[in-house]
Parts: C-alpha cells; sequence; structure tokens
C-alpha cells in the first residue's frame, strides 16, 4: 500500500529532480517542460484506464481487429509515452493513432490544438460518432468535448460532460463519473 | 504535514535526465495504476514541499481515503491496524492502545499525533484520547505514519513515531455527501457534509457527524458497559491567493458521552476496589488557521496557530484544557546543492484539574506549562541524483526538564530509478506529561501483591525527568516489477530513563481506611528495542490486488540493580513479537468489490493475551455516480476475543466482538 504510494513517489520525485535542475541551471523554462513531461505522462495513464470505464455501441465502433483506437490529434503532446504504457499494459486491443488532423475511426481523442477554430472543429468533427473527446483546453466541455484535464493541488483531475454521450450509444461508468471533479449532464 | 515532507528527499528517477530516465519501465508502472492512484500523483515541479513519501529516508507509510475506505475501518484507530509496524489493540469500544515499535499501553506515550498539523496528544499523560479525537473518516484525505522518531522536525513525544490525519481540502466532492452506516456495534454512523465553492479561489466545506457505539462484552460474560457517542460538526475553508499564497482555516466541535466499566475504590472495607461504570462527558472545540506562501523561486514559508479547548468530566476527574499553538518554518535552498529548512515554535498549555475521589489526585490543580522550540536542517546533496545526507537538530525549552536537544542524521542513497537505501541515526526525548510530576492514583492491577490494607499508588514526581531514546534505522524500498514494490525497515532502539516506579515507605493517612504504598516515578530503567518490519504490495491485474506485511519486534527492559518497581520488565510484554497482515482486493467489475483483511497478532504475556487472527472482510457496490452501498464485518471467524489489558490503567479490557454493519454513501 505504501508500497503503492512509490509510484507517485517516483513520479513526484521526478518533478522535483527536474525542479531542482531547473534551478540550480536558473532555466525557468526547463522546470515548465519537465512539469510538463510528467503531467502529459499521467494523463496518458489516464487515457488508458478511461478505455476500461467506458462502452461505445459495438456495430458502429468494431474494428476488423477488434481494438479500441486511442487517438491524439493534432500536436503530438505524449512522445512514445502514451504507446509505451499501452504496450506495457496487460489489456490486449488497445492501439494509439497518432493524428495531424481529426481523420478515421477513434474511440477516445485526446485533441491537442493551440488554436480554439481548429480544437472545435476537432470536436464536431468527432461528435456525429460514438468517439469520446478528451482535452486540457479550459471550455472544452462548454465547447461540446467529453472529457477535460486539469491540474489542482498538483494532481490531474478531470470533469466529464455527459451530454449527447446517450444518443450515441457511449456509456461512462458510473465508478468513473464518481471520480470526475464535475460531471456536467444536459 | 509539510514537515514530513520537508523530511523527505525523494527517489530521483529524472524523467527529465536522459542519463538516468527509464521511460519504458514508469510507462509500465503508469500502466498498473488505476484512477485512484493516477489522481494522487502530484505533478507539480516547482513545489518542494509537495513531495511524496515514497522516497523519504525514514519508515513512511500512507494510508488513502481510499484504503481507509476499502478497509470497512469506522474510526482511526481501526484503521491504523492497516499500518505495517504499528500495533492497535482495541481495550473497549472507546479505548484503543495505539503504539509504534513498542510500549503499547492505554496512555502509550511515545507516538505524536496531527490533525492537519495541529498536535493532538494530550499533556495530561503525552498520549492520545483516540475517543476525543475520532475523526469522521469520510473527511480524511490519507493518514500519513513514520515509524522511528521524528524529534529533529516535531520534538519532544515523537519518539517512536508520529501520525499524520490529513483531511480533504474543501474543494473535493463539490456538493452534499450523506454517509449513514449501522450495525451491531456501530449502531449508527453518520455524517453528512457539504462542499461549495464561493469562487475558483474560495471554497468551503461543512459537515456535521455523529455517532453511536454498543459496548462490547465483558471477559465474564456481562455487558461491558462501554458504549458511547459523539456528536461533532465542524467547517473548512480553503483560499488560493496570488500565485502560491494559500490560507487554510478550519475547526471542530464536539459533545461525546463516553461509558466504561473501570475499577476505582469504591468502598471502605477490603478489597477496597470494585467494578463501577464511569460515565464520562467530553466536550470541546478547536480551530487552525495556516498561511503558505512562496518567497522567491528558492523560498517559502508557512505560519500556522491553532487553539483547541477541551472539557472532560468523569467519575475519576475533571479537566478543563485550553492550548494554543504556534508554528512557523521558512525553507531556503542556500545554494543547488544545500536546502535549509528553519522553524520556530510556541505552544502554551493551561489546564485545570479536579479530583473526584480518591481513586486520582493531583497535586496541583492548576498548571500553565509554555514550551518553545526551534529546528533548523540542511539536505545536502552528495552527489546529484544519487545521494543526499540530511542532518538538523531541534532545539527546545520545556517547563518539566528545562532544555533538550535532539539532533539527526540522515542519509539517502538511490542507485538507480528502482530502489531507494536510506540510514538514520536520531536521538529523541518524551519530555514528563503532567501526570507523571503531579497525579496520586490508586491502581487496583498492582496492588494485588500487596499486604492487605495496603493499596498502590502511583507517585508522579516533579524530579521525573525525560526519557531518552538513540535510534538507528536503516531501509530499503524498491519497485521490482511495475507490479510489485517491497519496502523493509529494520531498527535498534536503545533507551535510557524509562519509567519506573520506586516503592517507597508506607504512607498511613487516619482519614483513609487503607496503607498507601507510593511508587514513586522515576527513570530508573533502560530498554532496547529491534525490530525488521516488511510491506509488499502486489498487483498482477487491473482488478486484483494483494498487499502484505510482516513485523518482528524484540523487546529488552532492564531496570536498574537499584530499582524496586513492583512492575520491573513488565512492558516487555506488551507489544506483539510477530504481526503478519495480508489483503487482498478484487473488483469484480459493475462497480462491485470485495476486500478480506488476515490480522494475525503474536501474544501479549504482560497483558495476558493469547496470539489471534483476526478477519475482516467487506464487499461494495457503487450503484450510481451518486450511490455506494456496502456490508462489512470484522473479526469475522471469531465471536470476540481480548486484545489488550493495562494493568495501570483504569479502564476494564473487554471482549472485542465481531462487528458487522451495512452502509450507504449518497452524494446529491
Amino acid at each position: 500500500m505504501g508500497l503503492g504510494l512509490a509510484n507517485p513517489g517516483r513520479l513526484a520525485a521526478s518533478r522535483w529532480v527536474c525542479g531542482v535542475a531547473a534551478l540550480a541551471l536558473w532555466l525557468g523554462a526547463l522546470s515548465g517542460l519537465c512539469a510538463d513531461k510528467t503531467q502529459r505522462s499521467v494523463e496518458a495513464a489516464f487515457l488508458y484506464n478511461f478505455v476500461k470505464f467506458i462502452s461505445w455501441p459495438d456495430a458502429r465502433m468494431d474494428q476488423p481487429d477488434r481494438a479500441v483506437s486511442i487517438c491524439i490529434v493534432g500536436d503530438n503532446v505524449f512522445g512514445e509515452m502514451l504507446d509505451d504504457i499501452v504496450k506495457a499494459g496487460n489489456r490486449k486491443g488497445v492501439r494509439v493513432l497518432k493524428l495531424g488532423q481529426p481523420s478515421g475511426v477513434c474511440h477516445l481523442a485526446f485533441i491537442s490544438f493551440d488554436s480554439k477554430d481548429e480544437s472545435e472543429k476537432a470536436i464536431k468533427y468527432y461528435s456525429s460518432s460514438p468517439t469520446v473527446t478528451v482535452s486540457e483546453r479550459d471550455s472544452f466541455l462548454e465547447d461540446g468535448g467529453t472529457i477535460q484535464f486539469f491540474t489542482e493541488s498538483s494532481r490531474v483531475r478531470f470533469s466529464v460532460s455527459t451530454a449527447g454521450l446517450s444518443a450515441r450509444g457511449v456509456t461512462i461508468s458510473s465508478h468513473m463519473l464518481s471520480l470526475a471533479a464535475k460531471v456536467v449532464s444536459d | 504535514m509539510t514537515r514530513l515532507r520537508l523530511l523527505l528527499v525523494l527517489v530521483l528517477t529524472g524523467w527529465c535526465s536522459p542519463v538516468f530516465s527509464d521511460e519504458r519501465f514508469e510507462a509500465a508502472r503508469l500502466a498498473n495504476l488505476n484512477l485512484e492512484e493516477l489522481m494522487q500523483i502530484e505533478v507539480s515541479s516547482v513545489s518542494r514541499r509537495e513531495e511524496r513519501l515514497a522516497g523519504a529516508p525514514a519508515a513512511v507509510f500512507v494510508l488513502s481515503s481510499e484504503d481507509i475506505r476499502r478497509s470497512g475501518a469506522t474510526s482511526v484507530p481501526e484503521a491504523l491496524r492497516l499500518v505495517p509496524g504499528v500495533a492497535v489493540a482495541r481495550i473497549s469500544s472507546n479505548t484503543w492502545a495505539v503504539t509504534s515499535r513498542g510500549f503499547n499501553g492505554e496512555f502509550s506515550n511515545k507516538l505524536l499525533v496531527l490533525i492537519d498539523g495541529r498536535s493532538v496528544y494530550t499533556p495530561l499523560f503525552s498520549g492520545v484520547f483516540w475517543d476525543v479525537e475520532e475523526v469522521p473518516l469520510s473527511q480524511i484525505e490519507r493518514i500519513e505514519v513514520i515509524r522511528g522518531p521524528g524529534a529533529t522536525l516535531w520534538g519532544a513525544n515523537a519518539v517512536n513515531g508520529v501520525i499524520n490525519i490529513i483531511t480533504k481540502p474543501s474543494s473535493r466532492d463539490p456538493g452534499f455527501m450523506l454517509k449513514h452506516g449501522s450495525g451491531n456495534i456501530d449502531r449508527s454512523l453518520t455524517t453528512l457534509s457539504y462542499s461549495g465553492a464561493e469562487s475558483d479561489e474560495l471554497t468551503y466545506r461543512v459537515y456535521t457527524s455523529y455517532f453511536d457505539r454498543s459496548g462490547m462484552e465483558s471477559p465474564d460474560g456481562q455487558d461491558g458497559a462501554d458504549d458511547w457517542s459523539k456528536l461533532s460538526g465542524g467547517f473548512r475553508t480553503d483560499w488560493k491567493g496570488q500565485g502560491e499564497g494559500r490560507l487554510l482555516v478550519k475547526g471542530d466541535i464536539y459533545g461525546a458521552n463516553i461509558n466504561n466499566s473501570e475499577t476505582v475504590i469504591t468502598q471502605a472495607a477490603q478489597p477496597f476496589f470494585s467494578r463501577h461504570t464511569d460515565y464520562r462527558d467530553l466536550s470541546g472545540g478547536n480551530i487552525t488557521a495556516r498561511w503558505s506562501d512562496r518567497l522567491s523561486a528558492e523560498s517559502s514559508y508557512q505560519l500556522q496557530g491553532s487553539y483547541q479547548h477541551s472539557r472532560i468530566d468523569s467519575d475519576l476527574f475533571r479537566e478543563i484544557r485550553n492550548t494554543f499553538d504556534f508554528d512557523s518554518q521558512l525553507e531556503t535552498w542556500l545554494d543547488d546543492r544545500n536546502q535549509l529548512i528553519f522553524g520556530l515554535a510556541y505552544r502554551g498549555t493551561v489546564d485545570n484539574e479536579k479530583s473526584r475521589g480518591i481513586t486520582l489526585a493531583f497535586t496541583d490543580d492548576k498548571r500553565s506549562d509554555s514550551l518553545f522550540s526551534a529546528f533548523v536542517q540542511n539536505d545536502l546533496t552528495l552527489i546529484k541524483d544519487r545521494l543526499h545526507l540530511i542532518a538538523g537538530s531541534k532545539f527546545e525549552h520545556n517547563d518539566y526538564t528545562g532544555f533538550e536537544v535532539q539532533p539527526g542524521v540522515r542519509l539517502l542513497y538511490t542507485p538507480d530509478s528502482q530502489h531507494t537505501f536510506w540510514g538514520s541515526l536520531a536521538r529523541a526525548v518524551r519530555t514528563p506529561s503532567r501526570v507523571e510530576h503531579t497525579v496520586r492514583y490508586a491502581i487496583s492491577g498492582l496492588s494485588g501483591g500487596l499486604p492487605p490494607g495496603a493499596i498502590f499508588f502511583a507517585y508522579g514526581d516533579e524530579d521525573y525527568d525525560s526519557e531518552d531514546l538513540l535510534a538507528y534505522e536503516a531501509g530499503y524500498r524498491s519497485q521490482l516489477a511495475p507490479e510489485l514494490s517491497v519496502d523493509i525497515a529494520g531498527f535498534v532502539n536503545s533507551y535510557s530513563g524509562l519509567r519506573t516506579a520506586e516503592i517507597a515507605s508506607p504512607v498511613l493517612d487516619p482519614a483513609r481506611p487503607f496503607i498507601e504504598i507510593p511508587g514513586i516515578l522515576d527513570n530508573k530503567s533502560d530498554g532496547r528495542t529491534a525490530g525488521i518490519e516488511m510491506a509488499v504490495n502486489y498487483q498482477p491485474l487491473d482488478y486484483l490486488r494483494w498487499r502484505s506485511s510482516f513485523s518482528l519486534l524484540k523487546v529488552d527492559i532492564s531496570p536498574d540493580a537499584d530499582s524496586s518497581d513492583p512492575t520491573g520488565s513488565a512492558a516487555e510484554g506488551t507489544d506483539p513479537e510477530h504481526q503478519v497482515q495480508s489483503w487482498l482486493s478484487v473488483d469484480f467489475g459493475h462497480g462491485w468489490e470485495a476486500d478480506l483483511i488476515m490480522y494475525y497478532v503474536d501474544s501479549l504475556p504482560a497483558a495476558e493475551v493469547p496470539s489471534y487472527v483476526r478477519f475482516d472482510a467487506r464487499v461494495g457496490w457503487r450503484v450510481s455516480r451518486q450511490l455506494e452501498v456496502a456490508f462489512v464485518v470484522q473479526n469475522l471467524f471469531d465471536n470476540g476475543h481480548k486484545e489488550f489489558r493495562d494493568a495501570t490503567s483504569f479502564v476494564e479490557a473487554q471482549e472485542i466482538e465481531r462487528a458487522y454493519y451495512g452502509l450507504f454513501n449518497w452524494r446529491f
């Protein structure tokens, strides 16, 4: 149990190392970069975890290999981290797709664009399919997205909007919803 | 809590440093964490205080709110059973003996307990009234436990361990929460809370909680008469200021009725003592304010003040106590290798004691004590990402023994991202408590062998001095594989000046029908304890987790040759030599979950308790986002067993019965 916490510890440690390195070198920018990277890793692990708690309609989403696709749409902010996590996980049938622009069949789409326009376009693109969209963008849920990451007390948390999900045949488990910081419904 | 963090230097995995990083390993580990665990990971790179415990150069263990929820425990001391190396024994329905690394007893006095940074050990006997300090478990974010001395940072009385109870920030779980449970022992457990946000910066929570718990059965089959109930309420507000400025203000009030069957002097003829039901009324409140902010990239500080008032009204005595604490600390990087932490604190306590009979009396009714303290600690990076040397000391002045110095030095070695080695050498003292200087009380448990007409009385003494500890510790922590981690700690503690009660000339008071045999408290004993604590966490599958721990403890007490203490080396037999815990957690899907916890506790010869095995089981179902239901059985295969008996206490030890309850937790 304490050992379970060894895990967060290591991560926090990494951030700490980043912080020390940055301070030592007086490079504030590096600190930001490092923080960003570890935050991304945790977010990637969240994405991988979300798959367990979401059910998609069989008909529309069935791929020839029955795999679940997690798409990174826009800037690939995760590098290889999401691929590594998926590879390391015990679960079969999860695939990572890196897409510069909204396209393809995605079960879970992490949308990362600098411009709000492009982000909204991506939400719109996936809104007609049972794709669960995820982003860090502040107004993401208001714009029609489904899951938004944010940090609170230095921890990654998420809010969920269930608007329109049932119409698209997507169900998010009550367990996952119970862990969300906020759940917005129609 | 912050100081705990300050103690820590981290396992230096180095995500940013390509030389040390092992991203694939980290990815594998991340892949095996569940949502709750992911939510615990801190991602701040700037805040040095918000470091996690895993890389700490100390025997640290954390119980998360999720662990507490799934354990089925209904009180803080019951939840502490889950911590490896901590001994928890329930004496009656409302009284526990809790310690770490030896010297357990109802009045165990070598453990410091803090709730959100507010020290809750009572200066009365340097222990904790676990019944008074009952915090609704649903309000707890986590409980951090450090085994071993923490005196360098926390000061006197953090001798064998520190328990930090940290409540949830008010931003957590917005809305109403109603939790209600009911069973045979926990007849009613109800907590209603509401968390709201005034703005993004200001959040608040208010709660009220009530419980009513049945008594246990006494070993001779009678009603133990140890039922109790408590009503409490409180609030917490968190405000985020500019930058990293944070203000926390919280407070609680409570009132409780606590009954116990006690052996006290009730009659003028032999055997003088008899069993008597004491109806104790408790009331009190506390308020804590904490401000923390960053001064610059290198420095941050924290100020905390708290006030607590408590009133205990029993058939034995009445106590009114007011305590004020002020605490400040500053941490700063001196250069890129040295991080310095410095703190100043004051604690003042004023009490008013009144004896309610001849069993217990105070030599002075009113007393006020002041404690001034300062600490300084430096964390020196010897080899970047590999080796840290942490050295510091606490300096304090108290009204009982004057000036005390408690230095400590720790070494942390992290050869790579998967292994942590640490070692520590520290001195700690336990300063005398109020009773040890000023109380006189009759102990039936020690009066047995005396001549007819004589009663053993413990006499507090003004010359009673601090107990001293020199502690040697070492530990190893490793993430052996993404799904498997281990934590091992070993220690040798060398105590001097342990408490004894030295027999003095009989005292004959014509007004009393008995002769008092005084046992004057003195420091005529030394002791040595040694032990090993091991914990394993194995999660082979997403839905299956196994946690286990084992602890071994050897206690050797040697009273001085000229000591006449009738209890001799009795403290040797109050702690289990072996303890084993095994916890299996399974998630069945669709919100169904089950937990089975096994505890093995070795025999306690001095307490006349044979070894026992205890099973606790919990089945829970998250019906929906709003509703969770669970059913818990504690002591599954046992009608009842005794867990402790404290020969120096009045409280009758009861049979700890099988307990079962159902509960629901509804958010709206």
